[in-house]
């Protein structure tokens, strides 16, 4: 066991390789210096490599391990291309730390992830969705070496769900590559995405956010009980979560620096997003809209850049793979179902309230979340009350609503018996944008202090401005 | 995870009533500190506060409940012996995941199979045989094939000419019989 843990790492360290350079190689960060930078530039690399990977496969390659280590060194070495830029100056943070604050949550947190990942490296491939169709399509790609039409143009493998997108997939191939066929040890790999998310998130608001203000929210969301048992499922929510926060949180930077790096790590997270599962569509459908609009109002060129991008992870991550089931006649089981169908909706909307009722039950379930989601959300009525920008509270409330309306529709339209998609579903699909709205609490509240506290910010004089106004 | 307890029980029970007051202590110890820390008494300020302290206090004041859970699901998982651990899905499903080993000693790699089971109660058979058995191919007809694999269901009423029918012995689970045959070509 201990043999293969390493090889897991030894593959999590050619991710982490290929991260590095893309994050060099998009914008004018230097090589990671903290072990935050190192969970960002870890999941670029994820990202760069799970949306590359099925390029490969649908070009008849089989993700074999030199194929691997090239494509990581080859990212890796993309980054040099470039000279990297000197890094602009962090903002200086106003306000101090309450030290014994921060220690405490850092070092809950720390130590129920280390619990965490003993756990789940004992966990067992059982969960069914992992066992029949995730995992197995995994061990097709390097059993039959690909992407295999015997198997994935066959009638009779559809219950493997052959139309999904293929970014998990791929990456668990790539473990099986380098460690064999450990389903057990195959557990951590989720875990590492989301611990290196909890790091990237530290990354991404570290000149922004106090650390006391940052690191109750981010222990609140290492403990959150159903992110532990989904990250142990082996399912792709907890990774999908991942990539559409980090999308979300990048694309809030480019909206507030205009930084072109910040630009290219929403596409490549937005895109990731799309090739982890097909509710990453809704998810990056309503964080894209949000973005635009808001960049519109400041600045046509930036909305015209943020639609650009969100059109080019469109063709990276969905165009392609769309096109392949296709051409190879892969049996397809997704469909909208009757989301286009006046006359069904008409007939259905009955559906709309048991639907709402259910995904909130399961949003504001204290045994699922503890109180995660009820915080995000006083976070994001605080700042739309008090904070002078109110445009990220409207970011984060808009891109929730929108993915909360987009699962909403889902069930409405679904072809199958509400109850069921929803029993075997709601509590999984909400992961996404529950996680959203809680990783954006940090910047939220220390918004809400900014334009509080300090008279000489120009949050707080544009907060001013504002209620004189009224 | 696979064990978790499905209730606290009184262990449980009592790690949470004691977390929760603890935290709440935390908590408001927290929000004091906080206040103070972020400058005064505004409404703001006092609320932001509150947000931290009640993350504060009610992860912290939980985290031994939610580790001692997940120590419980770790002390089954533990002990779970390795050719068990990586066919758990089978006999979580009532099926004996040694037979697919000796299926898969059987059909040669690359070789294709058909597979059915006789009802829908069965239902988890056909997908596990479809992973367990890579990189053997199922196919959609029992005349494509060249093994065909049953549960409960005699092969020879497939309408399939076959040069062999061999029983798998299962020691768990399902006792229907489970067929193996080659089809005559």
């Amino acid at each position: 066991m201990i043999g293969d843990v390493l090889a897991l790492l030894g593959a999590n360290a050619c991710l982490l390789a290929a991260g590095v350079g893309v994050l060099r190689l998009a914008g004018p960060r230097r090589p990671p210096a903290r072990l935050a930078d190192l969970g960002l530039a870890y999941l670029a690399g994820v990202a760069a490599v799970g949306v590359i990977s099925p390029l490969l496969l649908m070009a008849g390659l089989d993700l074999t391990l030199p194929e691997v280590l090239l494509l990581c060194a080859g990212l890796f070495l993309t980054g040099f291309l470039r000279r990297g830029r000197e890094p602009a100056p962090e903002r200086r943070l106003r306000l101090a730390d309450d030290l014994r604050v921060v220690l405490l949550a850092a070092g809950v947190t720390a130590a129920f992830l280390v619990l965490l990942a003993v756990v789940v490296s004992f966990e067992p491939l059982y969960r069914s969705d992992a066992w029949a169709q995730w995992t197995p399509k995994a061990r097709a790609i390097v059993l039959l070496g690909g992407l295999d039409p015997r198997l994935f143009s066959s009638q009779a493998y559809r219950g493997m769900n052959l139309d999904y997108p293929l970014l998990m997939p791929s990456l668990e191939a790539i473990d099986f590559r380098f460690m064999g066929f450990n389903t057990q040890v195959l557990h951590l790999q989720p875990l590492f995405l989301f611990v290196a998310y909890l790091a990237a998130l530290a990354a991404l608001v570290r000149d922004r956010v106090p650390r006391t203000v940052l690191w109750p929210i981010l222990l609140a969301i290492a403990l959150a009980p159903t992110l532990a048992i989904q990250t142990a499922s082996l399912y792709a929510d907890v990774p999908l979560a991942v990539f559409f926060g980090l999308a979300g949180l990048c694309g809030w930077r480019w909206l507030g620096d205009g930084d072109r790096g910040s630009l290219a790590l929403f596409g490549l997270f937005a895109a990731a997003a799309l090739a982890t599962k097909i509710e990453g569509r809704i998810f990056v459908g309503a964080l894209a809209l949000l973005l635009v609009v808001i960049a519109w109002r400041g600045s046509r060129a930036r909305a015209f850049a943020t639609a650009g991008v969100v059109a080019a992870a469109v063709l990276l991550a969905v165009v392609p793979w769309d096109v392949w089931t296709r051409v190879h006649d892969v049996p397809v089981n997704f469909s909208e179902g009757n989301a286009f169908s006046p006359s069904f909706l008409a007939a259905n909307t009955g559906r709309i309230p048991h639907t709402v009722y259910v995904l909130l039950r399961d949003l504001l379930d204290p045994t699922a979340w503890l109180l995660l989601v009820p915080l995000g959300l006083a976070a994001v009525l605080l700042s739309l009350r008090f904070s002078a920008r109110r445009s990220e509270a409207a970011l984060v409330l808009g891109t929730f609503g929108l993915s909360f309306a987009g699962l909403v529709w889902t069930y409405w339209s679904t072809p199958f018996d509400l109850d069921w998609h929803l029993g075997t579903s709601a509590t999984r699909v909400i992961i996404a944008p529950a996680l959203f709205c809680a990783s954006f609490a940090p910047v939220l509240l220390a918004g809400v202090l900014e334009s509080a506290g300090d008279p000489a910010s120009p949050a707080r004089a544009e907060l001013e401005a504002r209620r004189a106004l009224r | 995870m696979i064990a978790l307890p499905s209730s606290p029980g009184a262990y449980g029970t009592a790690l949470i009533v004691a977390g929760l007051v603890l935290g709440s202590a935390l908590g408001w110890v927290a929000w004091g500190r906080l206040r103070r820390l972020f400058g005064g008494g505004g409404a703001a300020t006092t609320a932001v506060a509150g947000v931290l302290a009640v993350a504060l206090a009610s992860s912290v004041g939980l985290a031994p409940f939610l580790a001692w859970r997940v120590v419980q699901n770790l002390r089954y998982t533990s002990r779970i012996q390795r050719p068990i651990v990586e066919r758990i899905a089978a006999y979580e499903n009532n099926l004996d995941g040694a037979a697919f080993d000796k299926v898969a000693r059987i059909i040669p790699r690359h070789a294709t199979f058909y597979v059915e089971a006789s009802d829908p109660v069965r239902m988890n058979f056909a997908p596990w045989a479809l992973s367990a058995l890579l990189p053997r191919i199922a196919v959609g007809e029992p005349a494509q094939a060249q093994w065909i694999l049953t549960l409960a269901i005699d092969p020879r009423t497939l309408g399939v000419p076959l040069a062999s029918v061999r029983r798998i012995p299962t020691g768990y689970g399902d006792a229907a019989p489970v067929y193996l045959a080659r089809v005559a070509r």
